[in-house]
């Protein structure tokens, strides 16, 4: 399906011959074909091309709301041969500069609604990327950065004008993550890790030109990933539904005819919290996947009956493995179902290893860290030479990527979760290091003695937000929260920040986060 | 053909349910107002505000006309395009 030497833009290429005509998406109420999509997307890729600003292998970051035009800016950036890089609208503008900056960005593609925020998100970046805003001709910038507007952009561009010979090693692109050391980690994907991906989802739920897949996660979310190139580079058509519009999911469904879902099982438990997933409620869905976070058989089995005709599949796999790694099918109408649904077994091609803190595999059924090694893995972190080294190790003649993960394995239905290891936890399916936060709090509050606890928990050992507890020093809490809000996107800002005369230590003098749990604030009624 | 007095009155209506749903007696909205401007309108909020429209107005918004809520003037337009005033 895609060529080693054109890659993922070369696949869309040749999936836009063959579909020029049907829908390939939908996004505030505007339809795309695949030959429109191709049309707009290339012309951004030859402008970027032409300016002489970018090059092939260089970085294109995107500041777009879900519009068709951050989709299309997606697809210029591949077909210009860089790698996109997503920033969030909804992420404050210190996080978005941070990873602006940390990309190497040479371009940054914008649509309209979110050019009031340019000014404060290119102030202090030194070296300006060029600025393309492909909505509009005439709107001012309030920054002296080079600019092509859409009166810059050319038409009917053929594909010889763009820059798809790519080498399969080269970026597709890099997502930021939140990171330990108090700043986003980047996570460079190549074209042959997404190719690889894409292969292995599409051959999994049987995926074809006639879906209708629906979009509900954020572009610096790797869900989004899938929906994208699963559709584009299969004929299918992409359905995209508003950020704020997630909990309306099921109505799109139903008058959409939506066909594929992709989720963290946190929108399924909230569709069912609200209501909104009653039995039979989703008859057109053909399958499900979910990822993300641990998928209580509870979520399960109401989504099961909600959507009758689907198969639903529990997906494991952090960003660095692309997307999804390993994969398990969930059988309906359990009396009994699971408390967690498994992990299942590595997709075609990977391979997951448990090991010890040593590198030794564990022995047969023992509890271990899940290791990922195959086509799939990324080759390292963003200039981070360190991080690259703690993280991706050899054995076996393998080159593996530690997640975090602790597993276990069961001959009858394949790899289980079993906890983390590290400070990482899911808040609000969001991976979220622990550390960020804390130095954010200490950033905003003046002092070091911090901690945070992911708080109120949920039953899949994930949480819904997180509270900070600050030591030796009194200050103002409100204030310490809104100056997080500088920092941190939404989900990772503490709900509550709590003064402490001193922080509780356990015995070897590392903070008693059992004590802290204990703290007033934190009982159940307080919730 | 709606007259000012018209889109007043659904105006009103919808900043009265806004009101409600963020729990903000004195908010105050006009046809340029998004749920950027007005503390507390998150996605959550966004949704419940959606249904008690509907229910006040008899209405059942399409996912294309929910995808269009940009501004409170769209959900002013929605609902006149349907004659509900």
């Amino acid at each position: 399906m895609i060529e080693a030497t054109t890659g993922i833009a070369g696949a869309f290429l040749a999936s836009v011959a063959q579909h020029e005509n049907r829908i390939a998406l939908w996004a505030r109420d505007e339809s795309l074909t695949y030959a429109q999509l191709r049309a707009r997307s290339a012309s951004i890729a030859c402008a970027l091309s032409d300016s002489a600003r970018v090059k092939p292998g260089d970085r294109v970051a995107i500041l777009a709301d879900r519009t068709t035009t951050a989709y299309v800016s997606v697809l210029a950036a591949l077909l210009a041969g860089t790698a996109y890089v997503p920033l969030n609208p909804r992420y404050p503008a210190e996080r978005n500069r941070v990873i602006l900056v940390n990309s190497g960005a040479k371009a940054l593609i914008v649509d309209d609604r979110n050019l009031s925020g340019l000014e404060v998100l290119l102030d202090s970046v030194e070296s300006k990327p060029l600025i393309v805003t492909p909505e509009s001709a005439d709107v001012p910038l309030n920054s002296d950065a080079m600019r092509l507007s859409r009166k810059d952009l050319p038409r009917d561009v053929s594909d010889a004008s763009l820059r798809i010979d790519r080498h399969g090693n080269d970026l597709a692109y890099v997502l930021f993550t939140s990171g330990s050391t108090g700043v986003p980690k980047g996570v460079p994907i190549s074209h042959s890790n997404l190719a690889a991906y894409v292969a292995n989802t599409t051959a999994l739920a049987k995926v074809s030109c006639e879906d209708r897949i629906i979009q509900l996660a954020d572009l610096t979310f790797d869900i989004s990933v899938h929906d994208m190139f699963v559709s584009w580079l299969n004929g299918a058509s992409l359905f995209s539904v508003p950020e704020n519009a997630t909990l309306m999911a099921t109505r799109f469904v139903q008058e959409l005819g939506i066909t594929g879902w992709f989720s963290v099982p946190s929108t399924a438990g909230l569709l069912k919290q609200s209501g909104f997933l009653t039995p039979g409620t989703l008859p057109t869905l053909r399958f499900t996947l979910f990822c993300g976070e641990a998928l209580t058989g509870m979520v399960a089995e109401a989504w099961a009956e909600a959507a009758p005709n689907a198969a639903v599949f529990n997906l494991y796999g952090p960003t660095e493995a692309t997307v999804a790694f390993t994969s398990f099918r969930y059988q309906s109408g359990q009396a009994d179902p699971p408390a967690i649904v498994p992990l299942g077994e590595p997709f075609h091609g990977q391979s997951v290893g448990l090991f010890e803190a040593d590198g030794v595999p564990t022995v047969v059924g023992g509890t271990g860290e899940i290791c990922l090694s195959g086509s799939q893995v990324a080759a390292q972190y963003w200039n981070a030479p360190e991080l690259t080294a703690q993280r991706f190790f050899y054995a076996d003649g393998r080159r593996w990527y530690r997640t975090g993960d602790l597993g276990r394995y069961d001959p009858k239905v394949g790899y289980l979760f079993a906890g983390r290891l590290d400070q990482q936890v899911k808040i609000r399916g969001y991976r979220v290091e622990l550390q960020e936060i804390e130095g954010a709090v200490r950033k905003a509050s003046g002092c070091d003695l911090v901690a945070v606890l992911p708080w109120p928990m949920t039953q899949d050992r994930g949480a819904t937000g997180c509270v900070a507890f600050v030591a030796g020093v009194t200050g103002d809490a409100e204030l310490v929260r809104r100056e997080c809000q500088r920092y941190l996107p939404d989900y990772m800002v503490p709900s509550h920040i709590i003064y402490l005369p001193e922080m509780p230590l356990n015995a070897n003098g590392k903070i008693d986060s059992l004590r802290l749990r204990a703290h007033p604030a934190l009982s159940p009624q307080e919730h | 053909m709606t007259t000012d007095a018209q889109r007043c009155n659904v105006l009103a209506r919808i900043q009265s349910i806004i009101r409600e749903a963020v729990a903000a007696p004195d908010v105050i909205v006009h046809d340029g107002t998004t749920t950027r401007d007005v503390a507390g309108w998150d996605s959550l909020t966004h949704v419940t505000i959606i249904l008690m429209i509907e229910k006040a107005f008899s209405i059942r918004l399409t996912s294309a006309e929910v995808t269009r809520l940009e501004t409170v003037g769209s959900l002013v337009d929605i609902i006149l395009d349907r004659g509900k005033i």
